[in-house]
């Protein structure tokens, strides 16, 4: 499995974002994209899942040009809306299962390693935005998509819950083999978390090989050095 | 009912008392008692309950049309963006329309009978059940709809299990607004046809004891609407809100 993006050229308000771009990721991949606000990190994640048209170019998925999006990559907002507010913790995550009649993943296992058990049967107005972001992130790999696209989900949380939260999407990077492709803001979860990060440039996209081993401890010069290298890099 | 309600409720019938007292023409203004009696007389002799029966039909028989009507314009709207515009424009015409005001065009239309008096609740009902729908459409998380896009669910699938639930405070407000519109509607037409079906509704009812100048009857069939209005707003739309919109924590 393999998505490439094949000479994509992208529009926004006239403003040209993307021109003639080329990217492939590998199966299994853990991709994070990094820029300036308003560059286009989330349109081209966007893209990326085929919710975004493009003006020119295509998005090859499984080697088949794909237009529209599939259950196989599913996306993953900042935003606290995205989960059904008529629907419980546990609806929530199973809703996919019966919507595209898949077996998918054990909910039971699942809702013990998102640590959701507790709250299966609450509502999303009585959860906090850590829950809230633990059940998108559920309700997104219930279905065993092979591409995950996260679009800042940690943003509006705080320090705590968004590490926790970093440990939890590596954790079940690995454990479910799926590729993701992650938006963030912040360069050090960037290098956390991905094995390759995408600068996004106005002109450029720079690609670059993470070079810090797993574990990777955000405290060591290495790292520091290294996210200090890329911040000179986002123009 | 919580207390200040019921406060209210003793404090409304003692003024009525004291006025309808200090009036004393039971012609013009019956005592509170003298209503009930007329009341209860009405219900079980008079069959004031029947006319009440007949414009209940109507009104839900229109009101549900238009609900159907309104869920299939929101529908294409999410699809068609030229079918939401069009609405629109149709909408700030005919709206501010008064029901009573197209009632001639109707008869002509029509006839005098149920399929008039049905258009004419269509008529107010469908634009305010419509506006709002259109409110909730537009300001509708775009997030949710590209979860229903991420599954691959069909338009009608995701109406129904995504965007129905998800409009549903501006559905119930919309229909409270309807239902409302629709019993004045009802009433108007039958004020003005007259007797429909077998006994006609409530405004007939209210016309016939105007002809026979009985006040009391009057204000019987005035407390039957008011109650209706009540128990609907009570124990329907409020339940409605609260095992809905209040449970998921929708309610503003």
């Amino acid at each position: 499995m393999s998505i490439v993006l094949k000479n994509i050229s992208k529009k926004y308000e006239n403003k040209i974002l993307f021109e003639n771009i080329n990217l492939e990721i590998d199966s299994g991949e853990f991709i994070t994209i990094v820029g300036k606000s308003g560059i286009g990190k989330s349109t081209l994640l966007s893209i990326i899942g085929s919710f975004e048209k493009v003006d020119d170019g295509e998005v090859i998925f499984n080697e088949k040009s794909v237009k529209k999006p599939d259950r196989n990559r599913i996306i993953v907002f900042q935003t606290f809306d995205q989960l059904l507010p008529w629907k419980t913790v546990r609806e929530n995550i199973e809703f996919p299962l019966i919507h595209t009649n898949s077996n998918g993943l054990d909910i039971e296992k699942l809702l013990d390693e998102l640590d959701l058990k507790s709250v299966e049967n609450l509502y999303p107005h009585q959860l906090s935005g850590g829950m809230k972001q633990r059940v998108a992130i559920g309700r997104s790999i219930i279905t065993k998509p092979q591409v995950l696209l996260m679009d800042e989900p940690f943003g509006s949380l705080d320090v705590g819950t968004r590490q926790n939260l970093q440990r939890l999407v590596l954790f079940l990077w690995k454990e479910y083999n799926i590729t993701i492709v992650f938006v963030t803001h912040d360069v050090s979860e960037a290098v956390l978390l991905g094995n390759r990060i995408w600068i996004l440039n106005e002109s450029e996209i720079i690609e670059i090989e993470n070079p810090i081993m797993r574990p990777r401890d955000q405290m060591a010069a290495n790292y520091q050095m290294f996210v200090g290298e890329l911040i000179k890099n986002i123009k | 009912m919580n207390n200040r309600k019921f406060i209210y409720i003793l404090l409304l019938i003692l003024s009525w008392e004291l006025i309808s007292r200090v009036v004393g023409n039971d012609q013009l203004m019956p005592t509170s008692l003298v209503i009930a009696e007329k009341l209860w007389y009405e219900l079980i002799e008079g069959k004031l309950w029947l006319y009440a029966f007949y414009s209940i039909v109507a009104i839900f028989i229109g009101l549900g049309i238009s609900t159907i009507l309104a869920l299939s314009i929101s529908l294409f709207s999410i699809k068609y963006k030229w079918v939401m515009d069009f609405f629109k424009f149709l909408n700030s015409i005919l709206h501010p329309l008064p029901g009573i005001a197209i009632l001639p065009i109707l008869i002509i239309w029509f006839g005098v009978g149920y399929k008039a008096i049905f258009a004419l609740v269509i008529h107010s009902v469908l634009w305010p059940i419509i506006t709002n729908l259109f409110l909730a459409l537009e300001t509708f998380p775009k997030t949710l709809s590209m979860v229903g896009d991420n599954y691959e669910m069909g338009l009608l699938r995701k109406f129904w299990y995504i965007y129905f639930p998800g409009i549903m405070p501006s559905f119930i407000s919309g229909i409270k607004t309807g239902w409302a519109r629709a019993f004045r509607a009802v009433i108007s037409a039958e004020m003005f046809f007259g007797v429909i079906g077998a006994t006609g509704g409530l405004g007939w009812y209210l016309v016939k004891k105007r002809v026979f100048l009985d006040t009391t009857g009057i204000f019987a069939g005035l407390v039957v609407i008011i109650i209706i209005g009540i128990i609907l707003e009570r124990f329907v739309f409020n339940k409605l809100e609260k095992i809905t919109i209040e449970k998921w924590g929708l309610k503003s």
